[in-house]
């Protein structure tokens, strides 16, 4: 359950982003947070010891059958209105090929709602 | 309650432990059929040979159920559980704010790490200031000798973009000693190859293997 984590922090490593929204037949396009939260933590031990390496799950790629920006959308404007559904979305958007839409998009998507709450004086 | 007291009718820890990391009783199994065995089949109901629910309910679901223990743990005395809570409160973004997007990507060995760089550059707002995140910046997670030459890293590092190790295991499932060894040899072989590039601390493995 924490194998991976226990053996990244022992080198150094105290971020990981392996916890992947993923395969598309599972995902079936539904934005959402498979491990229930937006917010990375740190891993934990069956026995509940902490693991000094954080889990921050990768909720949108490029492989899992998502569509963009409905996938970005979906998670940011609750995180930034009334219901307050507070969260660090990671993504992989593959950087093997030099542009990539997808990534365009969830850019784009973040960008726009920098500047509306920066015209509304919240920033 | 009294004041400065808190009480909780089940295992919050434990709880919230198991809602992120997945079902310790699926853990080691691989259930949605696709070797090799992922973090995603510790969630994943629908196994051929053992079918259940999801470990977490819909996604229209999920973001009640993370409502409801985190806010509640976000209103504790931080001072009475910090570094010994999983997460004592729930606010960690620079200058409160609401969200945060976390751009990464894997590169195996194609061109593509610098011209993205070079977008995301662009695409960043007008004087943006990189310390207090509001330039758009991302980590490429790259095989060793793969993606950047040396100088390239270099470069974007002190832009304030990060380069990582895309670890591989072949896509294989892991033992702790073999993943222990592969991590130390691609690490090694990372700061072999790009010295003055700070050492990784983050991380992606190729085929997010996660063998238990």
């Amino acid at each position: 359950m924490s194998t991976a984590a226990e053996v990244e922090a022992r080198h150094g490593i105290r971020f990981d982003t392996n916890y992947y929204y993923w395969p598309p037949q599972w995902v079936q396009d539904r934005p959402g947070l498979f491990t229930g939260s937006g917010m990375p933590m740190r891993f934990a031990k069956v026995d509940g010891t902490i693991i000094d390496c954080y889990q921050a799950t990768t909720q949108m790629t490029d492989e899992s059958g998502q569509t963009y920006p409905m996938t970005s959308d979906s998670l940011l404007t609750p995180a930034l209105d009334a219901r307050g559904y507070y969260g660090a979305f990671c993504a992989n958007m593959h950087f093997d090929n030099p542009d990539h839409p997808i990534s365009n998009a969830i850019v784009a998507s973040a960008l726009a709602r920098v500047c509306r709450s920066c015209r509304l004086g919240r920033c | 309650m009294a004041a400065g007291r808190s009480l909780f009718t089940f295992d919050l820890a434990r709880s919230i432990v198991y809602t992120r990391q997945g079902n310790p009783a699926w853990s080691g199994q691989e259930r949605d059929g696709t070797a090799p065995i992922r973090s995603n089949d510790m969630f994943y109901g629908h196994a051929a040979a053992d079918p259940q629910p999801d470990w977490v309910d819909p996604p229209g679901l999920r973001f009640r159920r993370r409502t409801s223990s985190s806010d509640c743990s976000a209103n504790l005395d931080p001072p009475r559980s910090i570094h010994r809570m999983p997460l004592p409160r729930f606010w960690y973004f620079p200058k409160g704010k609401k969200a945060v997007v976390i751009m990464t990507g894997d590169n195996h060995g194609a061109a593509g790490m610098s011209p993205r760089f070079e977008i995301y550059r662009r695409e960043s707002p007008a004087n943006c200031s990189e310390p207090d995140w509001e330039c758009v910046r991302a980590t490429g997670y790259e095989y060793v000798r793969a993606a950047f030459t040396p100088s390239q890293a270099m470069f974007y590092d002190r832009m304030g973009f990060e380069v990582g190790v895309h670890l591989t295991t072949g896509c294989l499932d892991f033992s702790p000693a073999a993943l222990d060894s592969t991590l130390s040899v691609q690490l090694a072989a990372f700061g072999s190859f790009l010295p003055g590039v700070p050492a990784p601390a983050t991380s992606r493995t190729h085929c997010i293997a996660w063998s238990d």
